[in-house]
């Protein structure tokens, strides 16, 4: 429960970030849009949803105990799936600050969209697969 | 279920990193994969997103999607769907898959038969026949065990044919160095090679960006477009499927994805290492502005391959004026009638200047009179002369502008910079030609086992005269279409992902899903990002002209819109009219160096996957959600992800 509540407090703090709507609220005086940018207003919203997903799954497994192995499946296809997009698509659009450091000749974002990102999706695809089979083995043995 | 948790990695007939390995060699087709090194090349940063897209496919396709299709006995898109929603999505699913394949395997053909064209001088035409035939006779008589050897040799060739001169290239510029690791001394070197070129001014925006910068060629949204679409069309490419999903076990077929990931993930870090050292070495030369004159000698075998141009010129179009006029052409004039039937030759001789065009005219008569004469020398000693005094560079230098390097032409030039030149070039022939004989071939294949003829529950036929049929229409392909085999890869990517991705995905797995809902979903997909690509390509100004608020267009744009309308309407005369009907068509449908009024957000054609997997996935969920699924596996459906 108190992952739905966390995830609900970050949603709407996003959108208040987004919106503006601080200023009905009486929070003029903090903006914390110029600071965080779309990008940061974005991970808040996303970490919002997974804690939201998070907790309404773990909810859902405690009810339906038979579809225990389809939810955890799920869950993971999904974490997976987010995981590969931030390592695909969210690597190469944050790489300009990174670029600021360099690191034998590499500007570290041009290395994280050329190196870095591939690595990580080839371990992400290992940690998937072994968990994955984890689960389903897990399941059978339940069964 | 309980068989595979009792035997999660029993099904080990070969190693699974042996699978990896084949699967890896024909995951991804070859114009696309020899294509990087150039792309990277040409955009830097920004086309690195290629890479990562490819990787991310490989991934999606062996741990979400082939499991699936093992778990439902399939080794086919069409063979899963017939097996969970029935005969007319694996129809729709066909449909689509034959529809993508042609194209594809028209782009292999049409890549490696200029390969071997290089390699061994004989007429693209002839070469195109010739690797067909190979093709043909790889899909009738090989079986599926011969091929997966044959895929894994081709991974090794290409693995070899990079790294091998990266190796090479490296130690030449740094002595004893590990390249994948050590090229970031090279990216520091061209870094201050860019910054000199650019406080000399003599750069050409169109052309040049700087090589670590992001966002310079590609926007942000660019990039985020290229990267799903190229990830989600990888993800159901039917060769990689098929490869992937003949293990019977979700598990094992998990575990073979991964290590296919991994051997894929080493291909692709060699490509910048390897770009790196090639664009500091041709940097360099044009930062030292050597004489056009004095070229060394590595530059012919690029400039003979057709995908390398200086000022518009090259060996190959030398060549082909060669024939021409030994032939018995004997002015511009003649010659333009003599490639009539060649598109690209042609195009490439009217955008010359005359003055050009007299010059490689008598050097070919030179040649033909002389065959003993180096085209080499003559080129460089009358053509380019010709060509830089009508571009009017007066130190008759190379310049970054006037050396103009197409995607796949990078790869021809990469030998050329090793000490090996001769033995690297065959290498790379000998991967190319083997990586795309058993990727064409695995394409038809998959073709020929849709399965969606036979009932369920019975072994599906295969159907070798549709693979045959299916090889036919390719060549027709790569006799018709011979340039810019990225965007039609790409292209065909983005269709397959739009019509198949949401299918697949949430279609196999979501037990709500119904037969009426993934075929809503294929079809709005696949129309979708099908309609984009034609509209624009083909009917940009009627593509403009009926979502004009969702262009991108700029508010000078649409004044430069209305000007030149006005102007193609009610122009002087003919000729003024007819210049502003090209400038309106260029401005609407786009040019090399800037973006057509033709568009949704300004999202490239070939990146229009975005556009079309919401749409096949918004399709599933309402269609679904209004009617009665008519087979329900839902017990099933749910043992499964």
């Amino acid at each position: 429960m108190i992952e739905i509540v966390l995830g609900l407090l970050l949603v709407a703090g996003a959108f208040i970030i987004l919106t503006g709507a601080g200023d009905t609220l009486g929070l003029s005086n903090i903006d914390f849009f110029p600071l965080l940018g779309y990008g940061g207003t974005g991970f808040i919203l996303a970490l919002g949803i997974l804690l939201i997903a998070a907790g309404l799954s773990r909810r859902a497994m405690q009810r339906h105990h038979e579809r225990r192995h389809t939810i955890r499946s799920a869950r993971l296809t999904a974490a997976a799936f987010l995981g590969a997009a931030s390592l695909a698509v969210g690597l190469p659009l944050a790489a300009e600050p990174f670029n600021l450091l360099r690191l034998e000749g590499f500007p570290v974002g041009y290395y994280l969209a050329a190196q870095g990102g591939l690595i990580g999706l080839v371990i992400l695809a290992f940690v998937w697969a072994g968990r994955q089979n984890r689960i389903d083995a897990e399941g059978a043995g339940n069964e | 279920m309980s068989d595979i948790a009792a035997h999660p990695v029993a099904e080990r007939s070969t190693p699974l990193s042996l699978a990896g390995l084949s699967a890896a060699g024909r995951a991804v087709p070859v114009s696309l994969l020899a294509a990087l090194p150039g792309l990277v090349y040409f955009a830097g940063y920004d086309h690195l997103a290629y890479g990562l897209g490819i990787l991310a496919g490989v991934v999606l396709a062996g741990l979400l999607i082939a499991p699936k299709l093992s778990a439902l006995g399939a080794s086919s898109a069409a063979g899963a769907l017939r097996e969970r929603h029935g005969r007319t999505a694996a129809a729709v699913a066909a449909l689509i898959l034959v529809l993508t394949t042609i194209p594809l395997i028209g782009a292999e053909v049409s890549f490696i038969a200029r390969v071997a064209a290089n390699a061994v001088a004989v007429p693209e035409t002839w070469a195109v026949l010739g690797m067909a035939l190979l093709i043909a006779l790889a899909t009738v008589a090989l079986g599926e065990a011969p091929l997966r050897v044959l895929s894994a040799i081709a991974y090794l060739l290409l693995a070899a044919s990079l790294i091998v001169p990266l190796c090479l290239i490296a130690v030449k510029a740094q002595g004893l160095v590990f390249p994948h690791f050590a090229f970031g001394h090279a990216l520091a070197d061209l870094h201050g090679i860019e910054e000199q070129l650019l406080e000399a001014g003599v750069v050409d925006f169109d052309t040049f960006s700087a090589h670590t910068a992001p966002f310079i060629r590609l926007s942000q949204l660019d990039v985020f477009a290229l990267v799903v679409t190229l990830a989600l069309g990888v993800a159901v490419l039917p060769q990689l499927l098929a490869a992937l999903a003949t293990r019977k076990r979700p598990a094992v077929t998990r575990l073979a994805g991964a290590w296919t990931a991994l051997f894929m993930m080493l291909l692709l870090v060699t490509v910048p290492a390897l770009v790196a050292f090639v664009k500091l070495e041709i940097y360099g030369l044009v930062a030292k502005a050597t004489p056009l004159a004095e070229l060394p000698a590595w530059l012919e075998a690029p400039l003979r391959s057709g995908f390398v141009h200086l000022y518009g010129t090259s060996l190959h179009l030398l060549d082909q004026v060669t024939d021409a006029v030994r032939a018995g052409s004997e002015n511009a004039d003649a010659i333009a009638g003599a490639f009539s039937a060649d598109t690209q030759a042609l195009g490439r001789w009217q955008a010359l200047d005359p003055q050009i065009q007299e010059a490689m005219v008598a050097s070919a008569r030179t040649l033909v009179a002389e065959p003993s004469a180096s085209s080499w020398t003559i080129y460089l000693t009358s053509v380019l002369p010709a060509a830089s005094a009508a571009a009017g560079n007066e130190t008759a230098a190379l310049t970054q502008a006037a050396l103009v390097i197409e995607p796949l032409g990078l790869v021809f030039a990469i030998p050329a910079l090793t000490e090996h030149p001769a033995e690297i070039s065959l290498l790379f022939a000998a991967a190319a030609v083997c990586a795309g004989v058993v990727m064409a071939a695995s394409l038809a294949r998959s073709v020929s086992d849709l399965g969606f003829a036979a009932p369920s529950g019975e072994k599906s036929r295969s159907h070798p005269l549709l693979a045959l049929v299916v090889v036919a229409a390719a060549v027709g392909v790569a006799l018709l279409r011979r340039e810019d085999l990225v965007t039609l890869v790409v292209c065909v990517f983005a269709i397959a992902a739009a019509g198949l991705f949401p299918a697949l995905s949430v279609g196999l797995s979501w037990r709500r899903a119904t037969a009426a809902g993934v075929v809503a979903a294929m079809i709005a997909g696949a129309g979708t990002t099908g309609y984009y690509i034609v509209a624009t390509t083909f009917f940009p100004a009627t593509f403009y002209a009926t979502w004009p608020q969702l262009s991108n267009a700029g508010e000078a744009a649409i004044e430069e819109f209305s000007t030149l309308e006005t102007e193609a309407r009610e122009g002087e005369n003919d000729e003024a009219r007819e210049i502003a009907a090209k400038a309106l068509q260029d401005l609407i449908g786009g040019t090399p160096s800037r973006e057509g009024l033709a568009n949704w957000a300004g999202v490239d054609r070939a990146s229009s996957a975005v556009f079309g997997v919401p749409a096949g996935l918004l399709a599933l969920l309402l269609v679904s959600a209004v009617t009665p699924s008519r087979r329900r596996r839902s017990e099933a459906g749910d043992a499964q992800p």
